[in-house]
Formats: structure tokens, C-alpha cells, sequence
């Protein structure tokens, strides 16, 4: 060992170095006021290392710096802990930073010969305060990134070249990837290695001067090793522990216990940085808050006070009288004055925090952004950390879409749903429900004053008052408080007599207890009114019919024959309220379903009577449609436009149209999203930390179809709990058919949307099958290849698609005739009950004898007979027969086997045979169809679209008609 | 290094004397050539080399990273008219007839280095009626850059960084040197408001943005040229 060693020492002079560095020479021995040095080595290796080990996991770039910090801090094992020890540690620096730099000062080691020493050491303080500047912006928080934001517009002040600098550090006009790249590369790669440069060059001319001492009589020298060591080793062990404890946030007991709470772990990771969204708690770290604090003293009043003084030029003067120090110090009186430059200067800094800080906590406004924004932080891993929670516990988050992470917010009714009502609906509409925890909007009013004459102040401001000495308020009109909408106690409320009327004007007193009583502050009062009672309908039939009717109503018990009792009420509220699909009342829905089925026939025999529409019954114009009321569909339409005739047509008072204009939906004064946001919050449908599985708000895209189905169709809307008739029950069972076994492929839905949409649409679009309108689509090139039609299929470039394209791209008038008298023929074929009409019209006029003859016409492409056979026509037989088109038989038997010969042959593409013939099903008895033949006469019928109650019949035929050829 | 190998004693000179292996007993062990012309040839070629050595990938590294400086965009927003681009807002029924100021995010194409994405809030602006007419302020403090808040309770645009406060308006708040009268003008009915007692920092009114009058009188639609200007500057000076 020792030969190894000597060895080694030779071929290196190892002893030497280590020798070196060990033993110098301490005078008049170890004192604890040196450990600043290496505890500030220590640090620095400290963050070298955590730093490194962040590096593996940070993305520098706007779409994922916060969300690969979302994923250090949350989701990696012991994450918050490195994040913690290097976030923390950085603090620790600067402080020890400002006592190496005191105790240099007040020893006197900056004085000669150590001047280079020290300018080394002003070079690297510089290089940690960047150090802690570039960091500060990484994690890509709005904590981060306003403050930083600040700083950097600091730097346009420098003349002549400040916007340049600007743009080279952000790395253009704006913030961006190249501002967090830049940043990053500065924070980890460039500082740091001029740091190691400057911090060698610091430590070699340490050792070249050897350490300053004070004379201390009487005390003999140590060397540096042991005491000097321990006693360094001592102290970052010591600014260790106080980090550690930092990082947990002093919560040792919370650590012992292992119920530290997410606040207490490491480092704060704010909201993702929104460009748009204001950030009120915008703060620098702690030490640049006396910079921060200076800059409001710096208002620009007088050009002594201007930004660039305070922000430049003062910063450069003191940085610039320190740098000279050790000069200074060669005068008579300099060293003191140096000293006490530096106390001063660290005193000023002290009271500038200490000033920031307490103004931050006498504002209010302040305390709320902060806790706002402690609360969108919170509400972000929330979103980011939706599960479907099992009985054993979580299950996987739903983490972040690769747009990253501020589209959780910017989608998040939960989170903006408030802000667009208070921009949106708040001027009329109060949301005040009974928890002051929840967001609340309530409107509030001055009372009419005098206008102040010159001289006057705001005391002097004095409200006009009435003959009887009240105050005057203006007569401000204001709709529903729409907290709880929908649900049964807002339906309750309303069907209430008195609280349909409602209104009420408390008075809300100032908080400025300065102010004389006849001030006009003193009499600002809300505007409480739950329903109608200040709007235009507290005079209208709504009202009166609820005073009429349901004023001292009896309960079922007490009078078995009233027409309508307490009990009906209830049972009708309830049934209203189920229409709605509120989440919250899931479990209240699904336990009454009784009373609902009760409530629903009430509602028709009481409600759709006259004035409203509630599915079937009644009729829309008069009042608003009560089908579907409160869903998203319902409230989506009717704050689109609620003078549609669906809603309130002429009887509305006064309520926008928000969004009306279904042409051109960028022209509505709020976009549908916002308003499926808005609608979202109302209705309560949005992820809570509680629910057991994530929730999404709906799409922009689902926000859009809502809107088109609420104002235009008429079908899609069923009533929630409704007997249904013995043919409805038999269409139901048609599209579960078709749910299940024909909407992988095909669609079948009307042109709004309404209907049974395919997962995947790869066949055609089956709505209206065989219809002229159907065919007309068919036979336009822009359609035939698209989703509607082949778009999805190998038929898409098959020989139907390029007949199409040849024959009626660009098609004359005779052939547009032509094409329009085969659709008729066609059609005709089918006989659809929803056609009889038209296709009596056409045999009667002649149109169908002369379709058939236009079935040989030859197109541009050619003739329809040269693939397809109808009837006696029978030239081509590539593609279907045609025979029969669209009848119950045809449909059935394509359903069955669209191989056969007469239907697609070897040109099928995809389809199955659903239904096997007699032969096959012998042969293969142990093999089941995929429909049994009563199932293919049903979906056959169906898709015809005959009415509910000729369903059964229909299909009974149908069956017949396919059976009777086995 | 042959001179320190041999001082093994661990005892260090005295303070402030040179260390025995000081390199600058060094070159006197070397002998300095004699071929003068050679030396100051062989010089100038060891410095154009050398320079070339270290100048070639810190130039090239340079140009790359000035690049922010070379792409500046045009400022202009077509046909010469100024800075900024005409973007549609909200419509004029949407904004309140008290004439209170309502933030409206601003929807753009978003240029990111290599990303771009369509419809990004790219900033923000107050909208505030004023009988048939529009006035459009930029929410971005032209002190530091911040966002202004909107504080209902004293009608006044508050600046949450350091304080900056505005009238409804766009003018800054009067800073006197007591202030005590602050309150003058538009902040009415506000009592008492925590900006009391300091000055107002900012260096110049808020930006107000130009509003479409035709657009706004024909159609209804509020139509704003949005342009971001450098903050903390006593003139508006648009970004690129």
C-alpha cells in the first residue's frame, strides 16, 4: 500500500497538493468567522449536483418546461426533495453570500494586496445573483415568468442598445422557447462554468495571499487542517439542516408522522404562465425585493426620480463605489467609510424588504391574488391529476395533453366559467348561493349624487334624496339569480308565489368608516331578486298562472281529488329538474325515478297545455320549450338566442343574443366555447377533487354541435323519464340494433347532428337511405368521397365515384335534368312512407316513366345500366340491383349478405353478412348470425323511417316477405 | 514544478511572500531565442493562428445567437399605417353602458420560434363604452409590464407590481409629493384604496389603442389595431 501510494506520488506529486491545501496556515488560529468561504463552496457544489440531476428531467421550452417541473415535483420519486434542497439552497447563498461579503469588509481582507480578490469575489456575487435570476424563470410558473417579466423590461432602459439586450435575452421580441433555452443554457451551462472559472481564479489567489487574520495576541496559529476543516464542515452541515428544514417547510412533526401536506413539500410550483392572464401576486424572490421596493420611489416626477435612475444608474453607482473599495481604502478614513457604506447599504436593503413586505401585508387586493393564485396552482394538479378512482385507491392520472398544460385552465369551467360570467352575464344576472366560499356575484348600486363643484372633495360628495328623505337609485333591471339553475330548489323557488316576485335591496354599508353618513358610499345597496321580480315578467303569464294555481294548494293526503296538489308540485319539480342531468343530483335523479315518470305526465297535462312545449305536447313559441330543460343542449340555445321560438321568442326581456348567428360564428359577441364554459360552471358539470372519475368539459366542437341542435332540429330531444308507447319502444330497440351492430361504420344522423353517430364512420351515412335527398348526395362529386358516403370505403375511387366525377363535375343543364330524373326513379323504388307524396306526384306527371328511360341515358361517365340491372333493364350487373331499391326487401336482404350476386358481390367492401342463408346456417350449425331475421326485417323498416307506430307492423311484412323464400 | 516537488515540509512562507513555486521563476530556466526575425515571425503566425483557432466557432456561435437581432419584424401593419394589426374583439352591445372597463383577452396567431398556433391569447385589452364610442387602453403597464387590474370598488386600472394606478381613462393617477389627493377625478365614491400613500411609478398614460370608428358605426363591431409598446419609457415606442 504504502510502495502504491509513494508510487503515485511520484508520478503525480499528489502529497504535495494535498499537503497544501491542508496545512495552510491559519493565523492565531481557527475562528468560526472564516467558515463563509467554504460554506459557500459547499453550496455552490451543492446546487452543481442537485442542478445536474434536474437537468436529466427539465425541458426547456414554453409547451413543456412547467410540465416536465409538474413531473420533477409530483409524479418522481423523492422529486419535490432535490427540487427543495436546490430551490432552497439558493436562498441559503445569497445569505451566506452577504455575510462573506461583511466579514471581508469589516476584516479588511479586500484591501491590498488583495484587490483582485475581491473584484473576483464582486464578479462572482454578480454571477449568483444571475444565477438566481435565469432560475427563477424555469419552472415557466406565473410566478416565474411575471417577475421575471419585469426584470427583463428593466433592461430596455439601457441607452441606445437596451431593446437589443432585451431581444437577445429573451431571444426575441417576446417570450417564448428561445427565452426559456437561452435562460437554460445560461442558468446551467454558462454561468456555472464562469462561476468554476472565477471561483479557481477566487480560491488560488486565497491561496496565494494566504488568509487574512486579525492579530490576536496570544493565540497560536493552526494549520487549516482539522480545526479550520471541522469547523467549516460543522457550519454547511449546520446550512444543510436549515435547508432540509426549509424544504419541508418546517413541518418536522408533518415529516415524522409522514403526513406531510403538498404545500410543505420543497419548492412552490405556481400555475403554468398565461401571457393573458393577469398576475396580481407578481413578485421577485425575496433577495430583489429591495430592487422591487425601490422601483415605485422611482415614479419619474422629477428626472432625479426617473425609472432609469432608479433601476440603472443608482444600482451602477453602488456597485461601482464598492468596486473601487479596496482603492478607497488607501485613503485616510477609507476603509471605515467603506464599512460603513456597506452596512448602510445592507441596513437600506434590509428596510426596502422589510417595507415590501409589510405594504404586501396591509393589501388586500395583494392577499387575494395570492391566494388566487395559490388556488389556479392547486386547481392545475388537480386537473393534471384527474383518475378514476377505484376502491383501492387512485388510479392513473390523465397527466397533460401534448399542448401542455395551461389548456387545462384555459378549458377548465371550474376556472373560467367565473371570469366569463362576471364578463359576461354578471351585469344582470346575480350568482349567490348560500356558501360564501364559492365564487359570488351580486349587483350592486349607487344611489344617484350631486356632482362635485370646484373645490369640493369626495367627502363633500352628498346623494340626492326623495320628498321623504330616502335615497334615489336609478331603476336598474336585473334577471334571475342563476345559482342552482335547474336544480330542484331553483324550480321550487320558482313555482313559489311569493318568491317568483321577489326583490329585495339591502343596503351595504362602506367599509370607510371616515366618510359622513350622508355620503354617498353609505348607501350603495345589492340588488336581490331570485327570479322575475325585477324584470318585465313579473307582470307576465308566468307569474299570474303561479299565483292563480298554486297558492294554498292542498296535499294529496288532505284532498284525493284536487287537481293539482303540493304533492303534484313536488313530483313536477322533480321531473323538471331531471331533464337537466345535473350532476349533482345523479343520485337524486336515479332514486326517484317514480316520481319523475309521475312528474313528466303532470308536466304535459298542466304545462304543455297552453304555453310551454314539453316533447311531444304542446307547443313552442309561447313560452320556452321544456324539453330537455337545463341541459347543456337547452342552456347552450338559449343563451345563443333566446328570443329563438324554441325560447322565449317576443316575450324576451331584454337578454342578449350571445351567440345567434349560426352562419358565421365568428360575428357572435361570444364564442361558443366561452358560452359551453359558462353554461359548464352554471350547471356544475366540471372535475371536482372529490368525483370519482375525471370529467372533461365538453369540447368546443361539442359546445358547437349543442348549439346547432338546440336552435335547429327538432329531433334528438327526448323527455327524461317519459312512459314510452309500445311503437317508441320498438324504435328504441331498432337503434339499439343499430348502436350496436351497424354504428361501428355507419352514421346515422340528420344534418345537425342529431342521432346515432358512428365511432369511426367508414360506410355511409344511413340517414335517409334511399331518399331523393340521399341520392342527390350521392351523385354530387364533393360528396360522393366524402364522410357522408365513400370518403371512408374502398369505394372511394371505385367505378360509382368516378362515374360521378365524370359525369357531374361540371354538369349542363341537361344532364342536372337527366340526374334529377333518375334520383326520382330511383327513389321511387324504395316507396318510403316519408316520400308517398312526392313519388305519386312523379307517376303522375310522368317524371318516373322517364327516369327509368334516363336510367340508359348515357352520362359523361356512361349510363347507370351499364353496372347497375332495375327492373326490365338488365344491360349491367356489376354493381347492385337496383330493382326494388331501398325497400324493406332490398335493405333486408343487403343487410343479410351483401356478397350475393345481386347486391355488391366481390366488390363488398367490408361489410359482413349479418344474416346467413338457409344452406350456410345448415351447414354450420354451431356458427350464429350476427342478426336473427326478425332483427334485419326491424333495422330494416327502421331505416326507412317509418313512424313509431307502424313500426311493428312494417317489420312483420318485411319478415314475411324474407322468410317466404326460405 | 521540479522546485515545489522538492519543499515537502508542509511549513508555508510567510504571509504575502511569493510561494516558492511561483511560475514566474519559470522562463528563467528557459532560454529566450536568439533568431530575432524568426521569433517575431514565428510570433504574428502563432497569433493569426491562434486568433483563427479561437475566433472561427465563437463567431459562428455569435452570429447564431444574435439572431433575435436580425429578424426583427417589419413593424408595419400594412400600407404604411402604422404599427400593428386590425383585429375584430367583441361587438358593441357586449360592453356595458356604464362605460366600466372590460378586459377582453386578444385572439392571434402565435408565433413561437419553431411553433405556431393559432387563436393564442397574446395579450390584453380594456374596452370601455363611451356613448357611441369606443376606448380601447392595452392592459399592459407601461411602467414595468405587468397587467393591470380593474378595481370596480374605486374605479381606478391598478397596476398589482408597484402600484401604478390610471383612471378609467388610461391617464395615470395625480402623484403629488404628500400624496394626499390622489383621489381626484374619476375615483369616485372610493374611500379609502391601498395605493394611498405612494407615487405613481408609471412613466406615461396607458397605451390607448386605435378603434375602428367605421367598422364600430356600421357593423357594431369593435375592431382594434392592437400594438404591444415598449413599457417603462416616457414615449410609446411599439414593439416589433
Amino acid at each position: 500500500m504504502k510502495a502504491l501510494l509513494a508510487w503515485l506520488d511520484d508520478r503525480t506529486g499528489y502529497e504535495h497538493f494535498l499537503k497544501d491545501a491542508l496545512y495552510e496556515r491559519v493565523p492565531f488560529g481557527a475562528r468560526w468567522r472564516y467558515v463563509t468561504g467554504s460554506m459557500l463552496v459547499f453550496a455552490f457544489v451543492t446546487q452543481m449536483v442537485t442542478g445536474a440531476f434536474l437537468w436529466m428531467a427539465y425541458s426547456p421550452s414554453s409547451q413543456t418546461a412547467w410540465e416536465s417541473v409538474y413531473y420533477i415535483q409530483y409524479e418522481m420519486t423523492g422529486g419535490w426533495l432535490l427540487r427543495g434542497i436546490h430551490h432552497f439552497t439558493a436562498q441559503a447563498m445569497m445569505v451566506v453570500l452577504g455575510l462573506h461579503l461583511l466579514q471581508v469588509m469589516v476584516d479588511g481582507a479586500y484591501r491590498a494586496p488583495r484587490e483582485f480578490n475581491y473584484w473576483l469575489g464582486l464578479i462572482l456575487m454578480q454571477l449568483v445573483l444571475a444565477l438566481g435570476l435565469t432560475g427563477y424563470l424555469l419552472p415557466w410558473d406565473q410566478k416565474g415568468y411575471w417577475a421575471t417579466n419585469v426584470a427583463t423590461t428593466l433592461m430596455t432602459l439601457v441607452p441606445f442598445v437596451g431593446k437589443e439586450i432585451q431581444a437577445l435575452a429573451l431571444g426575441g421580441p417576446d417570450y417564448g422557447h428561445h427565452t426559456l433555452t437561452r435562460f437554460f443554457a445560461l442558468h446551467a451551462g454558462v454561468l456555472p462554468f464562469l462561476m468554476l472559472v472565477f471561483l479557481g481564479l477566487h480560491i488560488a489567489l486565497f491561496r496565494k495571499h494566504g488568509l487574512h487574520a486579525l492579530k490576536r495576541e496570544g493565540r497560536p496559529d493552526d494549520t487549516f487542517f482539522p480545526k479550520q476543516v471541522a469547523l467549516d464542515a460543522i457550519a454547511s452541515v449546520l446550512m444543510l439542516l436549515i435547508v432540509l428544514l426549509c424544504v419541508v417547510h418546517w413541518d418536522v412533526v408533518g415529516l415524522f408522522t409522514g403526513t406531510l401536506s403538498s404545500e410543505h413539500l420543497g419548492a412552490e410550483l405556481g400555475a403554468p404562465a398565461d401571457a393573458s392572464e393577469p398576475y396580481g401576486a407578481a413578485r421577485p424572490e425575496w433577495y430583489f425585493l429591495f430592487l422591487f421596493q425601490l422601483l415605485k420611489y422611482f415614479d419619474g416626477s422629477t428626472p432625479l426620480t426617473s425609472e432609469f435612475i432608479g433601476a440603472i444608474v443608482l444600482p451602477g453607482i453602488i456597485f461601482g463605489v464598492m468596486f473601487m473599495a479596496p482603492l478607497i481604502a488607501r485613503v485616510r478614513g477609507g476603509h471605515a467609510f467603506n464599512v460603513a457604506f456597506l452596512l448602510v447599504l445592507l441596513v437600506g436593503a434590509g428596510a426596502l424588504t422589510g417595507i415590501a413586505l409589510y405594504e404586501d401585508s396591509q393589501n388586500k387586493q395583494y392577499q387575494h391574488d395570492v391566494a388566487e393564485a395559490h388556488e389556479s396552482a392547486e386547481r392545475v394538479v388537480e386537473l393534471v391529476q384527474r383518475s378514476n378512482k377505484t376502491e383501492e385507491g387512485e388510479g392513473d392520472p390523465m397527466l397533460i395533453p401534448q399542448v401542455g398544460a395551461l389548456s387545462l385552465l384555459r378549458n377548465d369551467p371550474g376556472v373560467q366559467g367565473p371570469k366569463l360570467f362576471g364578463r359576461h352575464c354578471a351585469s344582470c344576472h346575480n350568482y349567490a348561493g348560500p356558501n360564501k366560499s364559492e365564487p359570488r356575484f351580486v349587483i350592486t348600486q349607487d344611489p344617484e349624487a350631486n356632482l362635485l363643484a370646484e373645490g369640493e372633495t369626495e367627502a363633500d360628495r352628498t346623494i340626492k334624496l326623495d320628498a321623504e328623505g330616502n335615497p334615489i337609485y336609478a331603476d336598474t333591471p336585473t334577471a334571475p339569480n342563476l345559482y342552482g339553475f335547474a336544480s330542484r330548489d331553483w324550480i321550487r323557488g320558482i313555482l313559489n308565489p311569493k318568491q317568483i316576485v321577489e326583490v329585495e335591496y339591502p343596503i351595504v354599508k362602506s367599509f370607510d368608516t371616515t366618510l359622513n353618513e350622508s355620503h354617498p358610499a353609505k348607501f350603495i345597496r345589492e340588488i336581490r331578486s331570485p327570479y322575475f321580480g325585477n324584470t318585465a315578467h313579473k307582470d307576465g303569464r308566468m307569474v299570474d298562472w303561479v299565483k292563480d294555481h298554486l297558492t294554498d294548494l292542498p296535499t294529496r293526503a288532505d284532498k284525493e281529488d284536487a287537481k293539482l296538489t303540493q304533492d303534484d308540485i313536488e313530483d313536477i319539480v322533480i321531473a323538471l329538474s331531471a331533464q337537466a342531468k345535473l350532476p349533482s343530483q345523479r343520485e337524486a335523479d336515479a332514486a326517484d325515478a317514480e316520481k319523475i315518470t309521475n312528474g313528466v305526465a303532470l308536466l304535459k297535462s298542466t304545462c304543455a297545455t297552453h304555453c310551454h312545449k314539453f316533447g311531444d305536447e304542446g307547443q313552442t313559441g309561447l313560452a320556452p320549450d321544456l324539453t330537455g330543460y337545463g341541459s347543456f343542449e337547452w342552456m347552450m340555445g338559449f343563451v345563443s338566442n333566446p328570443s329563438h321560438e324554441r325560447f322565449y321568442r317576443s316575450e324576451n326581456d331584454r337578454m342578449p343574443a350571445f351567440a345567434d348567428n349560426l352562419e358565421d360564428p365568428a360575428d357572435n359577441q361570444v364564442t361558443w366555447s366561452d358560452l359551453g364554459l359558462i353554461v359548464d360552471w352554471l350547471r356544475g358539470d366540471y372535475y371536482q377533487k372529490s368525483a370519482k372519475s375525471p370529467t372533461f368539459a365538453h369540447s368546443s366542437e361539442e359546445a358547437n354541435a349543442a348549439v346547432l341542435l338546440a336552435l335547429n332540429s327538432p329531433t334528438g330531444r327526448k323527455v327524461i323519464g317519459e312512459e314510452i308507447s309500445a311503437g317508441a319502444a320498438i324504435r328504441l330497440q331498432a337503434e339499439s340494433l343499430f348502436r350496436t351492430r351497424c354504428s361501428q361504420c355507419h352514421s346515422h344522423v340528420d344534418k345537425f347532428g342529431a342521432g346515432i353517430a358512428a365511432a369511426k364512420p367508414s360506410g355511409p351515412n344511413l340517414y335517409g337511405f334511399a331518399s331523393r335527398d340521399w341520392l342527390t348526395g350521392l351523385l354530387e362529386p364533393d360528396r360522393v368521397a366524402g364522410p357522408e358516403y365513400f370518403g371512408n370505403t374502398a369505394h372511394f375511387e371505385g367505378d360509382m365515384a368516378s362515374f360521378v366525377n365524370d359525369s357531374f363535375a361540371e354538369p349542363e343543364e341537361e344532364t342536372k335534368t337527366m340526374r334529377e330524373l333518375v334520383i326520382i326513379a330511383l327513389s321511387a323504388e324504395a316507396k318510403l312512407p316519408t316520400q308517398t307524396e312526392a313519388d305519386e306526384k312523379a307517376i303522375a306527371n310522368g317524371d318516373l316513366e322517364k327516369g327509368i328511360e334516363a336510367f340508359t341515358y348515357s352520362f359523361d361517365g356512361g349510363a347507370c345500366s351499364d353496372c347497375h340491372t332495375l327492373g326490365d333493364i338488365q344491360d349491367g350487373s356489376d354493381g347492385p340491383d337496383l330493382t326494388g331499391y331501398g325497400s324493406a326487401k332490398w335493405i333486408a336482404e343487403m343487410i343479410s349478405n351483401p356478397n350475393a350476386e345481386k347486391y355488391y358481390g366481390e366488390n363488398n367492401d367490408r361489410m359482413p353478412i349479418f344474416h346467413f342463408s338457409k344452406e350456410y346456417a345448415d351447414a354450420h350449425p354451431l356458427k350464429q348470425p350476427l342478426l336473427t331475421k326478425p332483427e334485419v326485417a326491424l333495422l330494416s323498416v327502421w331505416l326507412r323511417g317509418v313512424a313509431d307506430e307502424d313500426l311493428a307492423e312494417a317489420a312483420g311484412e318485411a319478415l314475411d316477405e324474407i322468410s317466404a323464400e326460405d | 514544478m521540479a522546485d515545489s516537488a522538492t519543499n515537502k515540509d508542509g511549513a508555508d512562507p510567510p504571509l504575502d511572500s511569493q510561494p516558492p513555486g511561483d511560475p514566474q521563476s519559470e522562463p528563467q530556466s528557459a532560454e529566450a531565442p536568439t533568431d530575432r526575425r524568426g521569433f517575431v515571425l514565428w510570433t504574428v503566425l502563432a497569433v493569426i493562428a491562434g486568433g483563427i483557432v479561437s475566433m472561427g466557432p465563437v463567431a459562428a456561435g455569435l452570429i447564431t445567437f444574435l439572431d433575435p437581432l436580425f429578424r426583427r419584424k417589419s413593424a408595419g401593419g400594412g400600407e404604411g399605417e402604422g404599427p400593428g394589426e386590425w383585429m375584430r374583439i367583441t361587438t358593441f352591445d357586449a360592453l356595458p353602458e356604464t362605460g366600466e372597463p372590460v378586459r377582453f383577452p386578444v385572439l392571434a396567431d402565435k408565433t413561437d420560434a419553431w411553433n405556431r398556433t393559432a387563436d393564442q391569447p397574446v395579450g390584453a385589452i380594456y374596452l370601455r363604452k363611451i356613448g357611441k364610442q369606443v376606448l380601447a387602453l392595452n392592459a399592459i403597464c407601461p411602467h414595468a409590464g405587468c397587467f393591470v387590474n380593474y378595481s370596480e370598488a374605486e374605479n381606478v386600472l391598478l397596476c398589482p407590481c408597484h402600484n401604478s394606478a390610471f383612471h378609467a381613462d388610461g391617464q395615470p393617477q395625480q402623484h403629488n409629493a404628500d400624496h394626499s389627493d390622489h383621489d381626484d377625478g374619476e375615483a369616485t365614491f372610493g374611500g379609502k384604496t391601498m395605493y394611498n400613500g405612494n407615487a405613481n411609478p408609471s412613466p406615461r398614460p396607458m397605451d390607448v389603442l386605435e378603434v375602428d370608428d367605421d367598422k364600430l358605426n356600421n357593423s357594431g363591431e369593435v375592431w382594434v389595431r392592437f400594438v404591444n409598446y415598449y413599457p417603462a419609457k416616457h414615449e410609446q415606442e411599439p414593439k416589433p
